[in-house]
């Protein structure tokens, strides 16, 4: 039986679907841990989505490429510094005759240091297509389900200059570091590098993209079609009894929305 | 704490005083400095007792002062030593906050927050920076310590080598000398008391 009501959108307005989709998302926030190399690794991040060209492939798949997620980083690493620890012990003439001092023992401490970074990816993906009614109203949004790319572009390198930065500055403040920074840089230097911070990185932004979903279109489920003529003419109701939404190769492909009232 | 300031002994420092005759030094350990005048509450009270001269030639006693759920105690409590030995005392890992040594031998008073004569203080510099130091109690003695960083030429051994040279200050009086030495990061400072009216070797940004 066919449709009541029947609404097709072409890919050109289906990318302005998305554009408005992607302010209503608005800016996401996310935090986690891992790891970097030997060190501890916790994190906190907002990002947002812009951009992105849609691609409609029947039966009921939105591809989108080129998705660009704009986000900011608070990282916090732990540093374990007691591979550092000296022992000094002095001995020096004076007038009252030759001292030797009491062995100074030095201990260095575990350091946290916060590295913030901001930074953008570019991913493409599939997205298929959710009809739901809740709470009086219909959606129709668009669920991620695959990433067929996500690219992180120079964001690993400048991240992990970032770290190097933030733990120089770190390093710099603590007591007597300065006769062992050059060990301490090595050591920190040696312990992770690009592919480290890459693997870092990737969920991060990942966290994001997991189960990304983009409403495309809302209506409740009563709504008026023609208002109220008074004296006589009462308002007009419509019920959207069902609603079903698909991606339809008819000379072009269009995303269809059909709707039993 | 990582101030210069010989009012208070921390890890990084150390106070320490030549017993030149015989007689018995009964001290007290207090976790603030404050006015010679104060009389503190000194729950413990530890002792170094001061034999004759020995044939051997001068040796140096370590005291260790702890800090434990009833005060400050020192390590060993009672110790025997001879005229011309030197003491010294230094804190632990227990020790957050740093100790005085005040006590007093016939007439003399002995106080690392008032050093007078026979008395080291030392302290080990691990910023580099310029400390301008002097005398919290007022006499006029001053002097500067400029730390360096190591040289970026040398090595890692070279570098802690350095750490086990002391450079020594004179103080006689009022005066120091050198008033000014230059060190690297991690080095320690070795002022040698006598003849001073009982002052302090504190940082000058301490007392603004």
């Amino acid at each position: 039986m066919p449709s009541d009501l029947i609404a097709a959108i072409d890919q050109t307005a289906a990318n302005t679907l998305l554009g408005a989709a992607e302010s209503a998302l608005g800016t996401l926030s996310k935090s986690g841990s891992g790891s970097l190399g030997p060190l501890g690794a916790s994190w906190s991040a907002s990002g947002s989505f812009t951009g992105g060209t849609v691609a409609l492939s029947p039966p009921d798949t939105i591809a989108i490429d080129g998705l660009e997620i704009d986000y900011s980083l608070s990282l916090t690493l732990s540093i374990d510094l007691s591979f550092l620890d000296i022992h000094i012990q002095i001995c020096i003439p004076t007038p009252f005759g030759d001292f030797c001092l009491p062995p100074i023992n030095i201990d260095f401490p575990t350091i946290s240091v916060t590295v913030p970074f901001s930074s953008s990816a570019t991913l493409s993906a599939d997205f298929g297509l959710d009809v739901h009614l809740t709470a009086g109203t219909w959606f129709v949004d668009a669920v991620i389900q695959s990433i067929t790319q996500l690219d992180l572009g120079a964001a690993a390198v400048l991240l992990l200059t970032a770290i190097g930065a933030a733990i120089s500055v770190a390093l710099l403040a603590i007591p007597f570091i300065g006769l062992v920074l050059s060990l301490a840089v090595a050591f920190i230097t040696a312990a992770f590098g690009l592919a480290d911070v890459t693997g870092l990185l990737g969920p991060i932004v990942s966290a994001f993209v997991s189960g990304l979903t983009f409403n495309l279109y809302q209506q409740p489920q009563n709504f008026q079609v023609l208002p109220a003529a008074p004296p006589y003419n009462p308002a007009v109701m419509v019920t959207l009894a069902a609603v079903a939404a698909g991606v339809q190769a008819s000379g072009k492909n269009e995303l269809v929305l059909s709707v039993d009232i | 704490m990582t101030a210069l300031d010989s009012r208070v002994i921390s890890r990084i420092n150390c106070f320490a005083h030549r017993f030149s005759a015989p007689g018995t030094f009964r001290y007290g350990l207090s976790l603030l400095p404050v006015p010679a005048s104060h009389h503190d509450d000194e729950t413990r009270v530890q002792t170094v007792i001061v034999g004759v001269q020995a044939v051997g030639g001068q040796r140096t006693h370590y005291v260790t002062v702890s800090s434990g759920a009833d005060g400050l105690s020192a390590s060993p409590a009672r110790l025997e030593v001879s005229a011309g030995d030197i003491v010294a005392w230094s804190a632990d890992k227990s020790v957050r906050f740093g100790f005085r040594v005040r006590g007093a031998m016939g007439d003399d008073v002995l106080d690392s927050a008032a050093l007078r004569t026979e008395s080291i203080f030392t302290h080990a510099f691990g910023l580099a920076g310029s400390y301008e130091w002097t005398d919290a109690n007022g006499s006029g003695l001053s002097g500067r310590v400029s730390v360096m960083m190591p040289d970026a030429s040398s090595t890692q051994d070279a570098r802690l080598e350095q750490m086990h040279k002391g450079t020594l200050v004179h103080v006689t009086g009022s005066q120091a000398e050198p008033a000014h030495v230059e060190i690297t990061v991690g080095q320690t400072v070795v002022w040698a008391v006598e003849r001073a009216p009982g002052v302090t070797i504190t940082d000058r940004s301490l007392l603004q």
